[in-house]
């Protein structure tokens, strides 16, 4: 009988606005680190047949040169298609509680204004791919401090 | 040329392993609900080069047919595809603190275990209303 092993899989595509400013900061060995938090409308129809709308808030990360590029060019209302993966973190809150966290690590984030185009020519990033609305930074996955 | 709209795209799509068995509830309307925790690893190098792994922990919920399957077929050490959809919703705790949670909402799943499903399972007893069930919008909705 074959034997498999669990493929290791977790996609996350997601489109919506930032609900802020993104903060971008940099680790103690100088790393960038953007975050920000974005709205994702989904419209359904209610059993009684009445349209109804469900808003998801989560939270992005990204790093590197995705971090920065996040920095330069998204504000707040800015539209995204951000594709990652779901990874969960977890602290110690006050009064000693287990609190989780969970948020999309960015690998690739499109950035869906228009004016966005004409921008980054003008800043001229490398790293860009031919699609200059389409920010990349798959090659950097695995060497990421945490 | 304002003649495109932003998608409406959520999706999430993962495996992993179940924490617990799923726990099965019914709505006040009848609504079966199935929720269980997932253990996600991911696997990478770090600055020095030396392998890691890390362990996320996401909640999933379900509903309908899918919940009463996902009880049927899933118990704790399972291994699963989750298919579906990121929902946030927010929570005040006793000391008046907002909560924010994310957790995926099942919209399709696989067992990719094989032996134990088919060999050794027993359906779970019904625990019907053992605590207000925390989504009562969703309940009432049925977004499917």
């Amino acid at each position: 009988m074959t034997e498999f092993r669990l493929p290791t899989l977790n996609r996350v595509f997601m489109a919506g606005n930032l609900t802020r400013d993104p903060e971008l900061r940099y680790t103690a060995s100088g790393v960038p680190v953007a975050n920000f938090r974005i709205a994702s409308n989904r419209w359904f129809r209610s059993p009684d047949g009445e349209r109804r709308e469900d808003v998801c808030y989560v939270n992005i990360v990204a790093w590197q040169r995705l971090a920065e590029l996040v920095g330069e060019r998204l504000r707040k209302g800015s539209a995204v298609l951000v594709e990652g993966e779901l990874q969960s973190r977890q602290w110690d809150g006050e009064n000693g509680t287990r609190r989780t966290a969970v948020e999309i690590r960015a690998f690739r984030i499109q950035f869906l204004n228009r004016g966005d185009e004409q921008r980054a020519d003008h800043h001229g990033p490398e790293g860009l791919e031919d699609d200059e609305s389409i920010t990349s930074v798959d090659e950097l996955v695995d060497d990421l401090p945490f | 040329m304002a003649d495109l709209r932003l998608p409406s795209l959520n999706f999430v799509q993962l495996t992993g392993r179940l924490t617990r068995d799923p726990e099965m509830r019914y709505t006040p309307s009848g609504v079966a609900v199935a929720t269980f925790g997932i253990a996600v690893n991911r696997y990478f190098k770090d600055s020095s080069g030396e392998s890691r792994e890390e362990t996320s922990f996401f909640n999933v919920v379900a509903w309908q047919k899918l919940a009463e399957r996902i009880a049927e077929v899933l118990h704790k050490g399972s291994a699963v595809l989750v298919e579906g959809r990121l929902h946030s919703r927010t929570w005040e705790s006793t000391d008046k603190q907002r909560h924010s949670v994310i957790e995926i909402h099942a919209q399709r799943f696989q067992v990719l275990s094989k032996t134990d499903d088919e060999r050794e399972y027993t359906p779970p007893p019904p625990t019907p209303e053992r605590e207000a069930f925390d989504e009562p919008e969703v309940e009432e909705d049925m977004p499917f």
